[in-house]
């Protein structure tokens, strides 16, 4: 399997096939990150495709001796922010929950367990933008510090500090 | 309750399985008796939950990296479909001029799409009509076109074409459309602002990025200033952050730059900028208390040059 620096290498020379194996490797990633933003499929998609784009076409000022993980992190990172705000939306995604509640115990934890999870989500999205992605790289993706402080471009412990403030940010949002 | 002190960091080491074993069961029996510590583990779990951001579809994945790689070939004379080269090359003349035909109508049965994800098409009847007037000037341009040479020289460019058949002999087109423009603005137009801002947001090209904060400063509108806090704060490239700083600074004491400042304390590594963070906000006045508190904050490194330079003025007070 190519490495990423040939593979970048390729993709400079005019291999679209290269650029196309980058993808492969690195859109569940920027999905993920991308969905934060977003908060559905349809903007995750959109997001991520804005990402891949603004890659290739900055991709001749990519350094090699980088790492091209936190590399397109800090694209999704910026395309997430730029998409939040020219969508003019708040970072409120909300499915309404169904109000046609039997009585079976069973639909209604179904129903707390989904309340509680549109709970965190929308107190996550209401987070500062840098606190917001560090616990995602962190939680979602399971990148260690040292990967969170080089996309955020600040120290280990500035970026542990984000991480437990964004968590306690959410606990008081989400009142536990 | 307080959250006990110290527990965070084990508790994360914990869920993430790097905790030593020899400290793991006596915090395992500390969540246990402790309900905030074990309220916290919960949510580091819910947290790591696939629920909360789900994993994508490879067929969406598919036809997302297509997108892409439709674009790119779009935007990339040397990369243009092999289709249309091999047409040409085949040198069948009724091709071609069914080509300009085929154009033509197309372009007369479209909506116009102006730089939007096609998802995020807006119901707002001042842009409806912005794509009505730009739709009446492509249709009037494409009907001047008499062959595939007034085509491909075009100042219009389409991309990220979709298609999809009507009644009758009608297509649903839509599509992304850029032209060059050069035009002569005033310095508070708010087409300047929005081109700066983007430029200044845009990480593919740094000189462009330079060359609109330099002109970014000149300017008071909110949005401006938005864009260059976001360039101080977020851009990966410290020229550019340096920039950005530079014209923030001259704004007067606008509270959005005050605390953009003080995330610059917190947050920046580079000693240079948390300096002149520190002389504006000196400046301008700020509560020695909260300054003394970004600086204890952010990076060790440099933090000594930091004290000597705030000094004087926290024990002013």
């Amino acid at each position: 399997m190519k490495s990423d620096d040939d593979l970048v290498r390729d993709v400079i020379e005019g291999n679209l096939e290269a650029f196309d194996e980058l993808m492969k490797r690195y859109e569940r990633l920027v999905y993920k990150v991308a969905y934060s933003f977003g908060g559905s499929r349809e903007d995750a998609l959109d997001i991520t495709q804005s990402v891949f784009l603004k890659a290739f076409r900055s991709l001749s000022s990519f350094r090699s001796d980088a790492n091209l993980k936190t590399w397109l992190m800090r694209i999704t990172y910026n395309e997430g922010v730029n998409w939040v705000r020219k969508s003019g939306r708040t970072s409120d995604r909300h499915e309404p929950l169904d109000e046609n509640i039997a009585s079976d115990t069973n639909q209604e934890e179904e129903l707390f367990a989904r309340e509680k999870e549109q709970l965190l989500e929308q107190a996550l999205r209401k987070l500062n933008e840098r606190y917001r992605l560090a616990l995602v790289l962190r939680y979602q993706q399971g990148l260690g510090i040292a990967e969170i402080a080089s996309v955020l471009r600040c120290s280990e412990g500035v970026a542990k500090s984000m991480l437990f403030r964004g968590v306690r940010s959410l606990r008081q949002a989400i009142g536990t | 309750m307080k959250q006990c002190d110290g527990n965070q960091i084990a508790i994360d080491q914990l869920y993430r399985n790097e905790l030593p074993e020899s400290e793991q069961q006596q915090l395992v029996r500390h969540l246990d008796e402790c309900r905030l510590c074990e309220e916290y583990f919960d949510l580091l779990g819910r947290l790591s939950s696939e629920d909360l951001f789900p994993e994508p579809e490879p067929s969406d994945l598919l036809q997302m990296r297509r997108a892409v790689v439709r674009r790119i070939r779009n935007e990339t004379p040397a990369t243009r479909s092999g289709w249309l080269t091999d047409l040409f090359a085949a040198r069948h003349a009724f091709a071609v001029g069914i080509l300009a035909v085929v154009s033509a109508v197309l372009l007369v049965a479209l909506g116009t799409v102006i730089g939007q994800p096609r998802t995020e098409r807006r119901a707002d009847p001042v842009h409806e009509e912005d794509e009505r007037v730009i739709g009446r000037q492509i249709e009037l341009a494409s009907m001047r076109h008499r062959d595939l040479s007034d085509v491909e020289s075009s100042p219009w460019r389409f991309a990220n074409v979709q298609l999809l058949d009507q009644q009758g002999d009608r297509v649903r087109v839509s599509f992304e459309v850029t032209r060059h423009l050069e035009m002569e603005l005033q310095k508070g137009s708010p087409l300047l602002a929005d081109v700066l801002v983007q430029s200044v947001l845009d990480p593919s090209s740094i000189g462009g990025q330079l060359q609109a904060i330099s002109h970014a400063g000149e300017l008071s509108d909110p949005r401006v200033r938005e864009a260059l806090i976001r360039a101080m704060l977020g851009d990966s490239n410290l020229a550019v952050r340096l920039e950005a700083q530079s014209k923030l600074v001259r704004h007067e004491n606008h509270p959005e730059v005050r605390d953009a400042l003080l995330s610059v304390l917190q947050e920046e590594e580079n000693v240079q900028m948390r300096l002149v963070a520190i002389d504006h906000l000196t400046r301008h006045r700020i509560d020695p208390a909260l300054l003394e508190r970004a600086v204890e904050a952010g990076e060790s490194e440099g933090r000594n040059a930091l004290y000597v330079r705030a000094r004087s003025y926290i024990t002013e007070f």
